[in-house]
């Protein structure tokens, strides 16, 4: 399970280009926060500050803000978040002073509680970030808040919810006001990816400016379009999730009419063209480090280009039927990427990675003790009629599983299982003749599973080496040990729960085939059962 | 039918008269796992060689039938009060060069009422049913075989619902001697001889019925599922301690207290007392069983030599000269013995039955 990202995203405020204004007079303003610090009783994060740096960095290369006038402010105490707030409220009233008109863009990610972002100890009010970044003087502020339950933030004065995605700036020309676009909304969490290194709503917003947004292919990405697009990819990867859907917000109290673009991807200096014909899932990956840049989804039909940093770039597209591999250099004046030199790896069975893609814990361990009955085969019948009489009716199994993610829907690992068998018995005129046995497994074990919230329905196969330790007491009383060996198979149907602390319980239906105990007369006992068993799992 | 007064002793003979078996088994030993160093306990080797050889594991033995002519037997107390239906179960390792057969003798006396042959097995259950006569008292089941490998396990005979039985009959001829009768009609003999207990097959009901001098005595039969019986013996041929009706067959002349004894009264025993020699046996889970015995003299004189004893005590010289005179605990009536399996029930309760008491037909040195 991916961790929460329980942080409250700030607004991003930008200023777009009123109608009202000429251009040269429209100056833009960035205050961009990352805190990875936990509050009283959370997590850290992982990729919040990342996040921020990214967000600086599409602000600055293809928003239109100049490097000078982007604050990047990571880790900062409430003092210093006042501090920064001061200096953009500063330069604001300057402008304005000049006649210009500011925009201001607001973001933040990190963690937040109902009263206010969580800055390690510290804590800054949501009540005074409000009122300091309403209270600039700026034509338009966009404000863009990846935290939990960030949609709450937004409760402004005089804003309305958009009815859904569909709401279109389109109608409002020479636009002026606030904007708010949050991660979540006001009862949801915010998630992270140990896979995007990222969190969902912060990674799809960066692709969408990179020009996955851009519907219109006008070159640039409005505030509806990088909404809608936002809305769209952060839902269907989150559908699937253990913390559940997440529904990105927004809010706007806008005067006037006119786009408000956030992105101007055709100014970038350097972006990877996909051709008209691709589609699929589309993984952007920077090469060498194997970062992961941006992931969407394309169809058919029209050209897409996303701005990226200029570099060499791996490309994948998947569909259900392949995956096609390009190496791809991005810069000024590169052409769009040429399928025909792509590599093409073989069908994949189960590699989709849309809608029902699950991005699970990397690693699972659980214990569970069950009950089972033994099988009745050629060797319990050859007991019988050696006139032996089976004296346990249920028999015990004890088994723990160790499991890596190496696909998000896919685990591979190992089980160690230990069976209590059976005891069978026939009476003498001296003592009694027994035999029983106990069959321990070890073996390797494959796991397809898909969440539902925070349960994980599964299904399993094992398969390895079993070894079955017999004791034969004779009319004397005399114990003989014997040590046998054959293979085994399992598989199980189940569900694991994770109740909390990537702790939870887990219930199956286990079934085991192990032919590892013979007798003198070519008989082979499958000490494998059939059973339930109930324990707990683990989750990293 | 004729009655003989004298032989009260006979009258409960039949000690196996009411059936014997164990929750309904038959077999004693039914998984051969009893073993008297290279002899199975419970079994009778009549001919050849035997061996216990493993079956589906090492440590639960079958019998290995060695040679080309082997015969065991068992001698089970199985009786009509006990069911019509007998099952025979085994689990056979028999080859193609081997003939196993399984005999069925009623009575013990001899005469195979069935024969069944074992079939070529690798280690499969073989079953029989067998529809016993409307009377039998014991039955002799015999396993031979001729030929190859063949070993035997888990053999089991048990009491089963006459619903398993639909083969024919076994047809048993008359009655040998010792087996429980109603009428002369019954018994091979033509004498069902009885007593206050019931009546068993005879040879004779007085002197007269016996031929070259002989008297009419008291025998019992040398295995479990018979009693005693009147039988025709020489005269003075019954040892000292053994089972008697009449002086005539004692070779102390005494017949006293149902023994041959060395006294009748103290008047023959010089100012000691004529008493019965006592043995007691040790039960595990029972009160102790205190027998009375044939008559010696005690606290008297010790018997000179040449005069008849029950042990060594009796002698003045200290030493009782015979065979040894062994009882069975188990026997209602005076039963003497040489092994336990001669006992009836010995086969289901396990202790030693067959105890060693005195000398028989002593004679002080």
């Amino acid at each position: 399970m991916r961790p929460l990202l329980c942080t409250l995203l700030a607004l991003a405020a930008t200023l777009a280009p009123a109608a009202a204004a000429r251009a040269d007079d429209v100056v833009g303003y960035a205050l961009v926060v990352g805190s990875n610090r936990p509050g009283p009783g959370q997590a850290a994060l992982a990729f919040a500050e990342d996040d921020a740096r990214e967000v600086a960095e599409v602000l600055r290369d293809l928003g239109g803000f100049p490097a000078a006038r982007v604050q990047v402010v990571l880790n900062p105490s409430a003092k210093a978040l006042g501090a920064a707030l001061d200096k953009l409220e500063r330069a604001v009233a300057a402008d304005v002073v000049a006649g210009r008109a500011p925009r201001v863009f607001f973001y933040y990610s990190g963690h937040a509680k109902a009263s206010g972002l969580s800055l390690g100890p510290d804590e800054y009010a949501l009540e005074t970030l409000r009122a300091r970044l309403f209270a600039t003087r700026a034509a338009l502020t966009v404000v863009v808040l990846d935290a939990c339950q960030s949609g709450a933030f937004s409760r402004i004065k005089g804003a309305e919810p958009a009815a859904d995605f569909s709401y279109n700036s389109r109608a409002r020309l020479d636009a002026s006001g606030v904007a708010v676009l949050a991660s979540s909304t006001g009862s949801e969490l915010s998630q992270e990816s140990d896979f995007l290194r990222s969190s969902y709503f912060t990674h799809n917003l960066l692709v969408g400016l990179r020009g996955a947004a851009d519907d219109n292919h006008d070159g640039q990405v409005s505030l509806d379009e990088a909404y809608r697009y936002t809305y769209h990819q952060t839902l269907v990867a989150t559908a699937a999730t253990a913390v559940g859907s997440q529904h990105v917000s927004v809010e706007v109290d806008l005067k006037g009419a006119g786009e408000i673009p956030l992105a101007f991807p055709e100014r970038a200096t350097a972006a990877l063209t996909l051709p008209a014909d691709a589609e699929g899932q589309v993984l952007v990956v920077k090469a060498p480090a194997r970062a992961v840049v941006a992931e969407l989804q394309k169809a058919k039909g029209a050209a897409l280009q996303v701005a990226v940093a200029p570099g060499r770039y791996q490309v994948l597209m998947r569909t259900a039927a392949r995956v096609v591999r390009c190496d791809a250099t991005a810069g000024p004046g590169a052409p769009p990427i040429d399928l025909a030199r792509c590599a093409v790896d073989a069908p994949l069975a189960s590699a989709t990675k849309g809608a029902g893609a699950v991005d699970g814990p990397a690693w699972l361990m659980s214990v569970a003790l069950g009950i089972g009955g033994g099988r009745a085969d050629a060797y319990t019948e050859r007991l019988e009629e050696f006139g032996y009489h089976k004296q346990l009716g249920v028999g015990t199994r004890l088994g723990v599983d160790a499991l890596r993610r190496v696909h998000p829907a896919v685990l591979v690992g190992g089980q160690a299982v230990l069976y209590g068998g059976d005891e069978w018995r026939r009476d003498t005129d001296l003592e009694p003749l027994t035999i029983r046995w106990n069959t321990g497994v070890v073996g390797a074990l494959g796991r397809v599973e898909q969440h539902l919230g925070p349960v994980a329905a599964f299904a399993q196969l094992g398969a390895g080496l079993a070894i079955t330790g017999t004791t034969f007491v004779d009319q004397a009383g005399v114990a003989t040990d014997e040590v046998h060996a054959g293979p085994a198979a399992s598989g199980a149907l189940g569900l694991d729960w994770i109740i909390g602390a990537g702790v939870g319980v887990t219930g199956r239906f286990d079934a085991s085939y192990a032919p590892s105990l013979p007798n003198l007369l070519g008989d082979r006992h499958d000490t494998g059962q059939l059973g339930l068993s109930i324990g707990v799992v683990v989750a990293r | 039918m004729r009655h003989l007064p004298t032989l009260l002793l006979l009258a409960g003979v039949a000690v196996t008269s009411g059936g014997a078996t164990d929750c309904g088994q038959v077999i004693d030993d039914r998984g051969f796992d009893l073993w008297c160093g290279d002899r199975l306990c419970r079994w009778s080797l009549e001919k050849g060689q035997i061996a216990p050889a493993p079956t589906w594991h090492a440590g639960d033995h079958g019998v290995e039938l060695v040679g080309a002519d082997v015969a065991i037997s068992q001698l089970t107390e199985v009786a009509s009060t006990d069911g019509r239906c007998v099952g025979f179960d085994l689990v056979a390792d028999v080859a193609a060069d081997a003939e196993v057969h399984l005999l069925v003798d009623v009575y013990g006396d001899g005469t195979i009422e069935r024969d069944e042959r074992i079939p070529t097995s690798a280690w499969r259950p073989v079953a029989f049913r067998l529809r016993m006569p409307e009377f039998y008292q014991g039955v002799r089941f015999r396993l031979t075989k001729t030929g190859g490998h063949a070993v035997l396990a888990n053999i089991g005979a048990a009491i089963a619902d006459d619903a398993e039985c639909v083969g024919p009959t076994l047809e048993a001829g008359l009655r040998p001697d010792g087996v429980t009768c109603g009428e002369d009609a019954e018994c091979a003999s033509g004498d069902c001889v009885p007593g206050p207990l019931g009546s068993a097959c005879g040879e004779c009901t007085t002197d007269a019925d016996c031929a070259g001098g002989d008297v009419c005595g008291i025998v019992s039969y040398a295995e479990a599922s018979r009693g005693l019986w009147a039988a025709c013996v020489a005269p003075a041929s019954t040892a000292t301690g053994l089972a008697c009706v009449r002086d005539a067959q004692c070779a102390t002349g005494i017949c006293a207290g149902g023994y041959c004894s060395a006294c009748r009264d103290d008047s023959t025993c010089g100012g000691g007392a004529c008493a019965p020699i006592h043995y007691v046996v040790d039960h595990a889970d029972r009160d102790p069983t205190d027998i009375a015995g044939a008559l010696h003299c005690t606290g008297g004189p010790l018997v000179a030599s040449g005069g008849a004893c029950l042990a060594d005590g009796d002698c003045a010289s200290g030493a009782c000269v015979g065979d040894a005179l062994a009882m069975c605990t188990t026997s209602f009536f005076p039963r003497a013995c040489t092994t336990d399996m001669e006992c009836p029930g010995y086969a289901f309760g396990g202790e030693p039955a067959c105890v060693n008491v005195g000398t028989r037909g002593g004679t002080c040195q």
